[in-house]
């Protein structure tokens, strides 16, 4: 089941010519892709091709998800109120930062291009501690600052009242 | 029965707001990829300008930092979009069937681009299947699902991007734009850390960048070494010559005591010229050589002409095709020099073409004969 909120939407109508016309349009052109890509069968591997996409879906939607669910819930528990958002900024700023470095990373890219110095230069592990380092230092800054109230004093009076109405123990997934 | 979901980040108002971003990054992302795909296997209705001399330096550079940026802002998208995945009843009918089961192609196929872009940024090739074309179709895939996916969600992205419905949820707000801004500050990071092996004034922050500009033979990265391109052996031979012909006046072999002495002459000219390889890491060098547009001159050809640059090297990218707007354009060089000094090994000794908007792959290296086509 959703959340009051999600049920609070309601469904959109599929129905009309917009929404022909868009089916009839996109699935034109997606079957022109898959007709090409099993075409190029030879190069495009269409069961490897399957394979990767449907590993992806199923890896983000039943582990990677989950885990950040779990980890918006740990932390709405575990962190006081002030330090929420920045201890949220910084994971998933680091997060996104470790997914998009494994490449670079795991360095496989030195091995296919033996003998070429300016492939994969940098000093990656220590790279990232750096960049992981900085993002921190604002977490810490930005944590500091809403706990001693910088926060009610910035965001618009429009806002304000509704912040301090909400309930705050609720407990709620990020 | 799932999880329930009760964050007041998410909302049909984030959803819409980060799909319009997710959008806009995947289409500007269509549009480059497609045109470097038009560039390097031209159709007869196509003519790609050589001027200006950055256009395909900035419009290779959007495709990749675009698809560096969607990472952050694809994934906040589908947490927020996320609590559907487990909506009760499944289906409602056919349409609704059919708008669901695109949604397989869609994400699936836009996980698939961003994880294959960023592996082959990398070098890593490790899928088995061949990244141009598997990437190249993926897209159009990933485009018609988006189109059927656009077309059913557009009433409620009217609905939840009208202004009446930001005043509804203050508590809501708050929590939507803290989630906004700290997917800005994820995909802010993530470029400030990588783009500067395209855009210069950030080079010294791309530090996570698998290319840093000035790092390289003669200060500038190096995409196929000569090694691996099986050129090395080839390159010292005294009796090497650049064979010119095909539809000319006159077949000439220079050898490169002949060029440099075009170099010293009036053929001879310097340009300040991008290398800008596909792969996203483009950078500005110094380049000096004999005029492409005199050379042909010299040989009679005609003026319209296009011509064929072949390489020492065997193989995928050995030569490319010259279009008669950039064969005759002023800076188009033979380069013999790079950044003061003759051209080192990596770098394409004795001779390489270098062109004003091409992709890197067709700045043919080690070059061995043109052919006027």
């Amino acid at each position: 089941m959703s959340g009051p909120r999600a049920a609070a939407e309601q469904p959109e109508p599929l129905a009309g010519w917009r929404w022909w016309t868009g089916l009839a349009a996109g699935g034109a052109v997606g079957l022109f892709g898959l007709a090409g890509l099993l075409r190029d069968a030879t190069k495009t591997m269409p069961l490897v091709w399957l394979a990767w996409l449907a590993g992806l879906l199923l890896v983000h939607d039943f582990v990677l998800a989950p885990l950040v669910l779990l980890a918006g819930r740990r932390l709405r528990k575990w962190a006081p109120e002030a330090w929420r958002w920045p201890i949220q900024v910084g994971l998933i700023t680091s997060g996104v930062l470790v997914l998009a470095s494994v490449p670079v990373l795991y360095g496989v890219g030195r091995r296919t291009q033996p003998g070429n110095a300016s492939v994969l230069p940098g000093h990656y592990p220590l790279a990232l501690a750096g960049v992981l380092l900085v993002v921190w230092l604002g977490v810490l800054a930005l944590g500091i600052w809403s706990s001693t109230g910088g926060h009610r004093r910035s965001s618009s009076p429009r806002l304000s009242p509704a912040w301090r109405r909400r309930p705050s123990r609720r407990t709620r997934c990020g | 029965m799932g999880p329930t979901f009760t964050s007041a980040a998410r909302s049909e108002r984030t959803t819409s707001m980060l799909g319009v971003a997710v959008g806009v990054l995947f289409g500007v992302c269509l549009a480059t990829g497609l045109l470097s795909h038009l560039i390097q296997q031209p159709p007869d209705w196509f003519a790609w300008p050589s001027r200006p001399v950055w256009l395909y330096r900035w419009s290779q550079g959007l495709h990749v930092f675009c698809g560096i940026a969607a990472i952050p802002v694809l994934l906040a998208k589908l947490w927020s979009a996320y609590p559907n995945l487990w909506r009760w009843p499944p289906v409602r009918g056919v349409a609704h069937a059919i708008e669901r089961a695109a949604i397989v192609p869609l994400l699936g196929g836009a996980l698939l681009l961003l994880v294959t872009g960023l592996m082959n940024i990398g070098y890593w090739y490790g899928w088995g299947f061949d990244f141009i074309r598997t990437h190249y179709w993926t897209a159009w895939i990933v485009t018609g699902a988006l189109v059927v996916h656009l077309s059913a969600k557009l009433p409620v992205l009217r609905r939840a991007l009208a202004r009446q419905h930001a005043a509804a949820d203050m508590a809501g707000d708050l929590e939507r734009r803290r989630f906004l801004i700290t997917t800005g500050v994820a995909a802010g990071v993530l470029l400030l850390t990588t783009a500067g092996s395209a855009f210069t004034p950030l080079r010294r922050l791309a530090v996570l960048s698998p290319r840093r500009q000035g790092v390289g033979p003669q200060d500038l990265p190096v995409n196929k070494d000569a090694r691996s391109a099986g050129v090395a052996d080839k390159l010292d031979d005294p009796g090497w010559r650049l064979a010119v012909g095909g539809r000319v006046n006159r077949t000439v072999r220079l050898s490169l005591a002949d060029l440099r002495a075009r170099m010293a002459g009036p053929m001879g000219h310097a340009a300040r010229l991008p290398i800008a390889c596909v792969e996203g890491w483009s950078q500005e060098a110094h380049w000096r050589g004999v005029r492409l547009r005199d050379l042909l001159e010299e040989v009679g050809a005609p003026a319209d002409a296009a011509v064929r640059i072949q390489s020492l090297q065997r193989g995928g990218y050995s030569s490319a095709l010259l279009n008669p707007a950039h064969a005759r354009d002023p800076d188009t060089l033979l380069a013999l020099e790079l950044n003061g000094a003759p051209l080192h090994p990596d770098h394409g000794f004795p001779v390489r073409l270098i062109a004003p908007s091409n992709p890197g792959v067709m700045q043919t290296k080690w070059l061995e004969s043109m052919t006027v086509l």
